[in-house]
């Protein structure tokens, strides 16, 4: 009977696993479109909008860096090339007297501007981070590190398929998560499945990402080295 | 034996000449009758020269756009040999514009001999048209009751509920009002306005809205707005007064490039704390849904927000009725605002529905979605 029902599951996985699309770029842990924790420099389908949440526990956390952090978040494509994050930030076990939810949220956004070059060139990207903070502006929170993550990075990427592997290189100006050069690196296995790998703060990511129709991605992270992260997202067309 | 002759001849003339002007007379009719049948309202037609006028107020599409087609196709089963069609859409019975289509033209598109592009290409929308009368099936009197589902995620989960009312009074003057409750979670803004509303031509060029009523937080008052309506932009200005805000005084330029169903609006002014600044929003319209970006920069402080409204409800709306109640769309709004004012409570623009119905590009870019068949216009 367990051999049967092992072989049912087998099935079921098989069958699955054939119907899934081939890897596509999908939603970072907090909303651009990008690997674990760093954004690249691809582009979703114009006039698409996806909708995502993600986890980072307390020791990689963006705000609040004791806390573990939740991302609730909008990731649209409003024109060609260009993609806007909308995201809210819950920081799990922080309560914020001022407003009559269980822990503190802020609200952040993020856009990403990416130019298609002729085929066979790599892809170029330009974009702003974290460029706007509720809860920065209301004074609830510094740009001490330490007690906050808050901070606009600009930054620019230069992408590149190569083979089954994507490879993106980038550059970034914030002062404490961005700061200098990162890269992200995409193997894309078939099926919907890719590793990534991360190197950027002096920090390494590893994860998986499972895409098992074009829409749905569902991500899972060791964020460096210490801390779990996870993400998962749907995108519909507008 | 000549008499019998001539009199049978001119007895069949006589039937000839009745049977002809009996034609003449009835087309006219029935094809009123029949876009009254279809759920149109305030409908005039008008047969000159083998060009037809229709004048008409649509209720039932939620894109002006798509009920062109559909009154173009009607309009051409009366009317087979027509030299030119123009088309009087209106609200609150005032024509917003014409858009006038050359008959032969539109036949060869109807049997495939020419392409979508090269047909919208000989389409020409032009303002301030001239008005029919009379018409039928006035839509003066009856009540329309919108329900808007609402939430806000801002300071704790709200949820609530949007009432809007609006009823025709006369040629331009309208009666309308919005309520909101808020039934779980932190109290929302109050929302209450209740106002008279009246909007016309003045002139050749401009077209003018007034409101006077009561508008939320900023009491009793009133609002003047002034536009210059052209094919793919226009020019807004509008000015308000309440008893418990400053007077508002803002322009601002609309531009729809006809690129990928976007539009552009630049504006600034003095707002309802006093203070000065700049807008800019731009706008894009998808299949299922508008998604709007608004910065507003004024010496008090900085508003960044983004709007998706999906529609719900499929294409068409309920037909109009002494009483129509109909769910409305649930927007989702995420906005970082460095403060946070009531600007919001009186009413942004009152032309800028009416105006941008009836762009040049939004209507051209509607062909290809128009009906083709003679069965689609019959149901």
């Amino acid at each position: 009977m367990a051999h049967r029902n092992t072989l049912l599951a087998a099935a079921w996985i098989a069958l699955f696993v054939s119907w899934a699309s081939p890897g596509k770029a999908a939603p970072m842990l907090a909303g651009l479109e990008g690997g674990l924790d760093y954004p690249t420099s691809e582009m979703p389908e114009d006039g698409t909008l996806a909708v995502g949440i993600g986890y980072l526990g307390s020791q990689a956390s963006y705000l609040f860096s004791s806390y573990p952090n939740r991302f609730y978040y909008v990731n649209a494509v409003p024109l060609p090339g260009l993609e806007v994050n909308a995201r809210f930030t819950e920081v799990l076990g922080l309560h914020d007297p001022s407003i009559q939810l269980p822990n503190f949220v802020d609200r952040l956004m993020a856009v990403k501007w990416s130019h298609m070059l002729p085929a066979g060139w790599p892809r170029i990207a330009l974009g702003l981070s974290d460029l706007f903070s509720i809860n920065e502006q209301n004074g609830l929170i510094g740009y001490v590190p330490g007690s906050s993550r808050y901070d606009i990075a600009a930054f620019c990427l230069l992408g590149q398929d190569l083979g089954p592997v994507r490879l993106d290189m980038g550059y970034g100006t914030a002062k404490t998560r961005m700061s200098g050069g990162f890269m992200v690196a995409q193997w894309r296995m078939g099926h919907g499945l890719s590793a990534l790998f991360e190197y950027g703060d002096q920090h390494v990511n590893w994860g998986l990402c499972y895409q098992p129709t074009a829409n749905l991605s569902v991500k899972a992270g060791w964020m460096q080295a210490k801390e779990l992260g996870l993400a998962t997202a749907f995108r519909v067309s507008l | 034996m000549p008499r019998p002759f001539a009199c049978r001849s001119s007895s069949l003339l006589l039937a000839l000449l009745f049977w002809s002007q009996l034609g003449a007379a009835s087309a006219m009719p029935d094809l009123a009758q029949h876009l009254v049948s279809k759920g149109y309202q305030d409908v005039a037609v008008l047969e000159s020269d083998g060009t037809v006028t229709v004048a008409f107020t649509d209720q039932t599409h939620r894109r002006l756009s798509r009920a062109l087609g559909d009154v173009l196709q009607t309009a051409a089963v009366s009317y087979p040999t027509a030299t030119r069609f123009e088309l009087l859409p209106q609200v609150d019975r005032i024509a917003l514009g014409s858009v006038t289509v050359p008959g032969e033209e539109y036949r060869r598109w109807q049997a495939g001999e020419m392409s979508d592009r090269e047909f919208a290409s000989l389409l020409e929308v032009r303002r301030h048209p001239a008005q029919l009368s009379p018409r039928q099936a006035p839509s003066i009197g009856q009540l329309d009751l919108g329900l808007y589902p609402g939430y806000s995620l801002f300071g704790g989960l709200s949820l609530s509920l949007q009432e809007e009312w609006q009823m025709g009074l006369a040629d331009g003057l309208r009666a309308e009002g919005l309520t909101q409750q808020t039934f779980l979670g932190p109290p929302l803004a109050a929302v209450r306005r209740a106002n008279l509303c009246y909007a016309n031509w003045l002139g050749n060029r401009l077209i003018s809205s007034a409101r006077l009523g009561y508008f939320s937080s900023g009491g009793w008052g009133g609002q003047l707005e002034l536009g210059l309506p052209l094919s793919t932009m226009d020019l807004r200005l509008l000015t308000a007064w309440t008893e418990h805000a400053y007077p508002e005084a803002i322009a601002r330029f609309r531009l729809q490039p006809g690129w990928l169903d976007l539009a552009l609006t630049l504006g600034g002014g003095t707002y309802l704390d006093g203070d000065w600044g700049y807008e800019a929003t731009m706008t894009r319209t998808f299949p299922r849904s508008t998604l709007s970006g608004t910065m507003l920069k004024t010496s008090l402080g900085f508003d960044l927000r983004a709007i998706l409204v999906i529609a719900l409800g499929g294409e068409n709306r309920p037909p109009a009725a002494p009483l129509r109640i109909e769910a409305g769309n649930w927007p989702l709004v995420y906005q970082a605002e460095a403060y946070n004012t009531g600007r919001t409570l009186v009413p942004v623009s009152d032309l800028e529905a009416r105006e941008q119905a009836l762009y040049a590009d939004e209507v051209r870019d509607a062909v290809p979605r128009w009906p083709r068949s003679s069965c689609e216009a019959s149901r």
